[in-house]
């Protein structure tokens, strides 16, 4: 069986920490490949910020093309929506049947994991790897969800989405926290987030 | 209404415009003006005016375009105006097919009269072994062109919508849908 963490996010847009964090989980838990998965846009919640998904998609895909066991994928873009991690989980493992999934959370989707969608159902099919975040006290969370793999000793990649934005409105240098096709994509668009 | 279709060479492109203009009969294919020579079977006046240089910069000279654009070293594509209105005359909406930086200059243009659509290709592995499949450009030319369509990708921004065609019958499918929206709305 081949073992495939997924990492969910909308990757609005794709920057090194992700890439950094997809790779070091990758290594850390002995997975074969991590695949990002790209979530749609929601025409109902998503402010102006939020780049298309098809964008979202091409860039991620492309910035980890040669990355070894990483991967960009948008199997989210066709299923039904809202988008359920469950879903997707469920419909990957249907799809792969050669493949077990591991699904990779950050430690703040571990504080309100109780509220997800079939969280039980995800504990019970699947291995969840969480990697930490802000100052969440993991160690309080692993006693409530004992099943989980806490990677407590995970470097903490802080780029955000919200730096990048800002640092593009300064017209900073992006080239030290994205991928370089991010970069130029920005370079060429002015008055994007205004 | 216009649309138009740009993306870089071998995104597949031509086969989403193709099947576009088989499933709608409000829509014309307005054919493009190059330098380049023909490739395969294409045939004059049906893919493209083949133009000899001199017959293209005399036609720049006395404004015959709505946009042209210097692809390669040498190498031309523009859209003549004569064509744009003999579509028009039909009452059909025009179909582009343009270089990316072509596509931008029409666009402005138009406004919001053109629905601009970028086909993005599938990973640069995948456009390099269906470049190498189609066989009409030599390793160089090919390495050329993929350098070109990472830096056109990142063009993508400018454009109303993408398209990714990594599933044709997916990009089939979004592509009718798009331009069901726009022109019937």
């Amino acid at each position: 069986m081949k073992h495939v963490g997924i990492f969910s996010g909308s990757f609005n847009p794709i920057h090194n920490g992700h890439i950094a964090l997809a790779s070091y989980i990758r290594e850390k838990c002995g997975l074969d490949e991590v695949w990002l998965s790209v979530s749609p846009n929601n025409p109902l919640k998503d402010a102006g910020t939020l780049l298309d998904e098809n964008l979202r998609y091409m860039l991620a895909r492309d910035a980890v093309a040669h990355i070894e066991g990483l991967r960009a994928i948008n199997f989210e873009f066709s299923l039904p929506r809202p988008s359920y991690t469950i879903n997707l989980l469920r419909a990957l493992s249907e799809t792969y049947t050669d493949t077990l999934f591991a699904l990779i959370i950050g430690s703040d989707n571990m504080l309100v994991f109780d509220q997800w969608y079939c969280w039980k159902e995800i504990l019970q099919n699947y291995r969840v790897i969480v990697y930490p975040r802000g100052n969440d006290n993991l160690c309080e969370l692993s006693r409530k969800f004992p099943q989980m793999e806490v990677l407590q000793e995970a470097p903490k990649f802080d780029i955000s989405s919200t730096q990048i934005r800002k640092l593009y409105r300064t017209h900073g240098d992006l080239s030290e926290i994205v991928p370089n096709n991010v970069e130029k994509l920005l370079a060429n668009k002015k008055n994007l987030w205004e | 209404m216009v649309l138009f279709f740009s993306a870089p060479s071998g995104a597949g492109k031509s086969t989403l415009v193709q099947y576009l203009l088989s499933e709608r009969n409000d829509l014309e294919f307005s054919i493009s003006a190059t330098t380049r020579a023909p490739r395969g079977t294409e045939v004059h006046g049906k893919e493209y005016y083949f133009l000899s240089i001199d017959d293209f910069n005399n036609r720049i000279s006395n404004n015959e375009f709505v946009e042209y654009e210097q692809v390669y070293k040498g190498c031309y594509y523009g859209t003549l105006k004569s064509e744009v209105e003999r579509i028009e005359q039909k009452h059909h909406h025009a179909v582009f097919d343009i270089d990316v930086k072509g596509g931008l200059n029409v666009k402005h243009i138009y406004g919001n009269q053109a629905l601009a659509i970028f086909v993005a290709p599938p990973s640069i592995e995948i456009l390099g072994q269906r470049l190498k499949n189609r066989g009409t450009d030599s390793e160089e030319k090919i390495r050329e062109r993929l350098a070109k369509a990472e830096e056109e990708c990142s063009y993508a921004l400018q454009f109303d919508h993408i398209i990714v065609n990594d599933d044709l019958n997916a990009a089939k499918k979004e592509i009718k849908e798009l331009v069901a929206r726009f022109l019937d709305k």
